[in-house]
């Protein structure tokens, strides 16, 4: 059977040579090198729960009055079409409340996986000459993942994903010139149009996974042509790879991966309940509940929101909303740092040499602490916006808790920075040492009979 | 087969065997409907079985050799590169050649193809020309409550609140309009209030009303702190003050909250006696005052 | 960071269940119904006089206690926020000091002195859920949150958990607005919509949680912090199993 495919196969594309090379293709095994597996397996399983969801969703804002008895204190209440078709998935279709909650578990970890596994490939080096071009695909793939994961938090028509919405259309009108624009074409009018689900709905479901797919195939494409990166240990150069042959053993751990993500997500969307929008109740545009908080891979720009100064100005009889700091300014030097960031690396270290080899993060302490400050911004305007619920937890003012964090997110950053500055110089200087004078030698039978000392050479 | 392959094998089997029962369990269970957690719990199994099978399979029964491939360099070598670059450019030469205005031309073709294509993004979205920061509320106008009822002099005493809109304008067809319109009505003691000389009759007998919707972002400023006369924005927490005007006293908000005059009529019902005091809702391009 | 997003979560979880227990304070046993206010008297005497007042007339710590009627002081006695241990600060939720027959005593000892706020009010339990619940999401979800797990009100004070709150404590709390609460009278909001609002309260002790763990209802917060902690672990520790880890340079 496999035989007689493989000769069809070959009959008609000259598939062998590629096979033959493709199935010992060496796989790197160490394991932070399937972090980026787990964000591809993520994708898979989004896609399949969210192809079943689609079936049974309506994306309208038609209103209809629910006559559900699951729901007890919303029978006979008006509500969107789209917010009642959610609570159908989540009560009246079999195991459509499972496939829901795996699908926006998925969701959730789908982004934190990308982020692990572009920690893996900052602090390493990873993205340096040639993979520099492949570091600008993973981000757009970042980039798109919370796109996607907003929209879809968007859809349900809740309390959370209606004040998501508002606060959406609150950015965009505050890009100058042309916010007001850009928001009534892309929300199809003032807030709430009824057209946002529906537009929401193509975005989430048509363009943006398309979209994901599209650079998905692209990044495995250049991740295949430029084959991996290793760590250094013995026998690994630059100028080769070595691992798990991809058949089989590379590709039976891969399942494995796959598997067990597909398990975490289940086990997840069966035990933990996530998004209960039954609980939050339809949106109704003049109410709101306290705390109000997107999903985490949003915290952060909702943190930003929260810290932020109020800052607007007011030009020749027009204003600079203080929006347009947060919410438009910061997110693109955040991101366009990350995008520039191999090529800053290169102006400024002048290497511009190919790099297969990866480097420990002690090894270099510009990158890491570039990246430890970056992380530790993200991570402190991610914090800010839960100060709502810290305040509660502690029993502290939440309006002291936001200045706690409005200095924070200034202060925290470069001491971080520092601190890993001052680590990587400590393990340097410490390696360095290991190496000037070396702790174990081999002893060697000399000419005449006696021993010599001699430095196990370094590989 | 030696003794450890025996126990691989084994582990894996039990592995597989949990599986198979997850899935079976998982059928049970959609087909006896059975709670979320049963579905999931046995459909994580399955796959949690097969996992521990592979994994099983590739720590004991799999040989851990290493394969070692070569990294070519991935550029060419110097005189292919330079014929390659060579060719694109005396392609580019055979189709340009002296026509350079003819490329221009067609340069500007597509660039007004691509014009012509932004034309239908229009029917996207109507203009926002005179929308923005805008409610429907004027001089006249009742106050009704959510569900359509007048709002009445008599029903707040000091310390009450209630979110009301323009008479008329209320029902799910008006959902854009009351996202805009929602006003919150609390009622102080009127010796407490300072406002500007300007609006020193908007709070006839302490009622006093401002807009729902926060300069910030456009949430509903529905937290009224009844002591301190403050309401505050549950989604970033910008506070502002009742008793001032809606003056911003803490947060990202970079603007008071409008308010709305009001007027007692002698039947106590409560009328708008003039429009937003500002702009409604966040900042734009366009709400330069107020 | 995700060491401590753990701890807030696991305070969370548990403070939802109830509070720390108080030493309950001497029981005076109240005899008959005549002596309720002497035995009141002697009560308030004791516990409330030095912040309220010997007159109800209040002090610079508290307030005077003249617009509070039975409504407001069962409430503020029964839900154990009164006595306060410490003055100035918010009153929190906990096992009321007092039992029923002195709340009431004490209750008779303040209406009697001239104190007139809103009575206790009625509570019926066939309160309508869809209208409860529409009014709970225009006034109350906003500071007490959309399942009554509590949330801020800002500047260091806590909109409670109406988790405890039993129909009546709710009723009483919206006609009376303790603390920086409003207050809703019987014309803001009539008898048929206090009874669907203590109703739907009630109703959210038991939430519907058939989507599994509730993450003691923090929202998406929660939710981020168990898909970076569970959702990605798992993954991990898999990783871990199938993949090697970085051998130790061998050193010369
Ligand atoms: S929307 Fe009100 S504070 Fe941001």
């Amino acid at each position: 059977m496999i035989r007689r495919l493989v000769l069809a196969l070959d009959d008609r594309l000259g598939a062998v040579p590629f096979l033959r090379h493709a199935l010992r293709k060496a796989f790197p095994d160490h394991w932070s090198f399937m972090l980026g597996e787990v964000a591809l397996y993520c994708f898979l399983f989004i896609l399949a729960s969210g192809t079943y969801l689609t079936f049974f969703f309506h994306p309208s804002a038609h209103h209809v009055v629910y006559d559900g008895t699951s729901v007890p204190s919303l029978h006979g209440r008006t509500m969107s079409d789209a917010y009642a078709s959610v609570l159908r998935i989540s009560f009246e279709t079999r195991a459509g409340l499972l496939i829901r909650q795996a699908h926006h578990w998925c969701a959730l970890v789908f982004a934190a996986a990308i982020i692990v596994h572009m920690s893996r490939v900052f602090f390493t080096g990873a993205f340096r000459k040639p993979r520099d071009l492949n570091w600008t695909v993973g981000l757009t793939l970042l980039l798109l993942v919370m796109g996607d994961g907003f929209t879809g938090y968007s859809l349900p028509d809740d309390q959370l994903s209606g004040a998501g919405l508002r606060i959406a259309d609150s950015i965009a009108l505050a890009i100058p010139v042309v916010g007001s624009w850009v928001a009534y074409l892309f929300f199809g009018g003032g807030f709430p149009s009824p057209e946002i689900t529906n537009r929401l709905y193509a975005i989430h479901i048509l363009f943006i996974p398309l979209a994901l797919g599209a650079l998905i195939a692209l990044h495995l494409a250049i991740l295949w042509r430029q084959k991996h990166t290793q760590f250094p240990g013995r026998g690994k150069r630059e100028d080769n790879v070595t691992g798990s042959p991809l058949w089989p053993t590379y590709t039976v751990k891969s399942l494995a991966l796959m598997a067990a993500t597909f398990g975490g997500l289940l086990l997840l969307g069966g035990l933990v309940e996530i998004n209960p929008v039954w609980l939050y109740g339809p949106y109704d545009p003049w109410t709101i509940a306290s705390p109000a908080q997107p999903d985490w891979y949003v915290g952060w720009l909702d943190g930003a929101l929260r810290v932020a100064p109020p800052w607007a100005m007011h030009l020749f009889g027009h204003t600079i909303s203080a929006l347009l700091w947060p919410g438009i300014v910061l997110p693109l030097f955040f991101f366009g740092a990350l995008y520039a960031w191999p090529w800053v690396e290169r102006f400024v270290t002048r290497d511009r040499a190919y790099h297969e080899l990866l480097q420990l993060p002690w090894q270099n302490p510009l990158r890491t602490s570039f990246g430890v400050a970056a992380l530790t911004f993200a991570g402190m305007l991610l914090l800010a916006g839960s100060d709502d619920i810290q305040a509660r937890l502690w029993h502290v003012s939440v309006q002291q808790l936001a200045w706690f964090y409005r200095v924070g997110v200034l202060v925290f950053p470069p001491v971080a920075a520092a601190i890993a500055w001052r680590i990587c110089v400590e393990l340097q200087s410490r390696h360095a040492y290991e190496e000037d004078h070396p702790a174990r030698v081999v002893l060697k039978r000399g000419g005449e009979g006696g021993f010599e000392e001699e430095p196990v050479p370094t590989p | 087969m030696n003794r450890s392959e025996k126990r691989g094998e084994l582990h894996a089997a039990l592995w597989l065997g949990l599986s198979i029962a997850g899935s079976i369990a998982f059928a049970a269970a959609y087909v006896l409907g059975g709670s979320t957690q049963a579905q999931g719990v046995a459909l994580a199994l399955a796959c949690f079985g097969i996992a521990g099978a592979l994994v099983t399979w590739s720590r004991e029964l799999l040989p851990h050799g290493q394969v070692v491939d070569e990294q070519h360099p991935l550029r060419a070598p110097e005189a292919e590169r330079a014929d390659a670059v060579s060719r694109l450019l005396s392609g580019e030469a055979e189709i340009v050649g002296r026509r350079t205005w003819l490329v221009r031309l067609g340069w500007s073709a597509v660039g007004f193809l691509g014009l012509a294509a932004l034309f239908p993004a229009r029917s996207l979205g109507p203009s926002p020309q005179g929308q923005i920061g805008t409610s429907s509320w004027k001089s006249g106008l009742r106050l009704v409550r959510e569900d359509g009822s007048l709002v009445r002099a008599e029903l707040l005493e000091v310390g009450s609140v209630v979110t009301a809109f323009p008479e008329g304008l209320v029902g799910p067809d008006h959902a854009m309009n009351m996202a805009n319109d929602a006003i919150m009505l609390v009622r102080v003691q009127q010796d407490a209030l300072h406002l500007p000389d300007a609006r020193r009759d908007w709070a006839p007998r302490g009622f006093i009303a401002y807009s729902k919707v926060c300069t910030h972002a456009g949430c509903p400023v529905a937290l009224y702190r009844q002591g301190p006369q403050q309401l505050m924005c549950p989604c970033h927490q910008s506070t502002f003050d009742v008793l001032d005007g809606g003056s911003v006293v803490f947060g990202p908000a970079a603007r008071s909250l409008p308010q709305l005059p009001l007027q007692i009529d002698a039947d106590g019902t409560v009328r708008a006696s003039g429009t937003m005091s500002g702009f409604v809702g966040p900042d734009a391009w366009e709400t330069s005052s107020g | 960071m995700i060491a401590l997003l753990a701890a807030a979560v696991l305070t969370l979880a548990s403070e939802t269940s109830a509070g720390q227990p108080k030493p309950p304070l001497a029981h005076a046993t109240v005899p008959a119904r005549g002596d309720a206010i002497k035995v009141g008297g002697d009560l308030y005497a004791l516990h409330c006089l030095a912040c309220h007042g010997d007159k109800l007339q209040g002090t610079p710590q508290a307030p005077g206690l003249m617009n509070s009627g039975a409504a407001s002081v069962d409430f503020q006695l029964s839900t154990g926020r009164m006595p306060l241990e410490v003055p100035g600060t918010e009153p929190m939720r906990g096992p009321p000091s007092f039992p029923r027959d002195q709340i009431d005593a004490i209750i008779a000892y303040v209406v009697s002195h001239g104190a007139k706020g809103p009575d206790k009010p009625a509570v019926h339990s066939n309160g309508d859920l869809t209208r409860g619940r529409k009014l709970y999401e225009e006034n109350c979800e906003a500071c007490h949150g959309a399942t009554a797990t509590g949330a801020v009100a800002g500047f260091g004070w806590l909109a409670p958990a109406l988790l405890q709150s039993t129909p009546l404590q709710t009723a009483e709390a919206v006609r009376t607005g303790p603390g920086i609460m409003p207050k809703f009278d019987e014309r803001v909001l009539p008898q048929a919509d206090l009874d669907a609002l203590a109703a739907y309260v009630d109703s959210l002790h038991h939430p519907d949680d058939r989507g599994g763990y509730s993450l003691a209802s923090a929202g998406p917060v929660g939710e981020g912090l168990v898909a970076w902690i569970a959702g990605l672990g798992i993954t991990v520790v898999l990783m871990f199993a199938v993949g090697e880890t970085l051998k130790a340079k061998p050193r010369g």
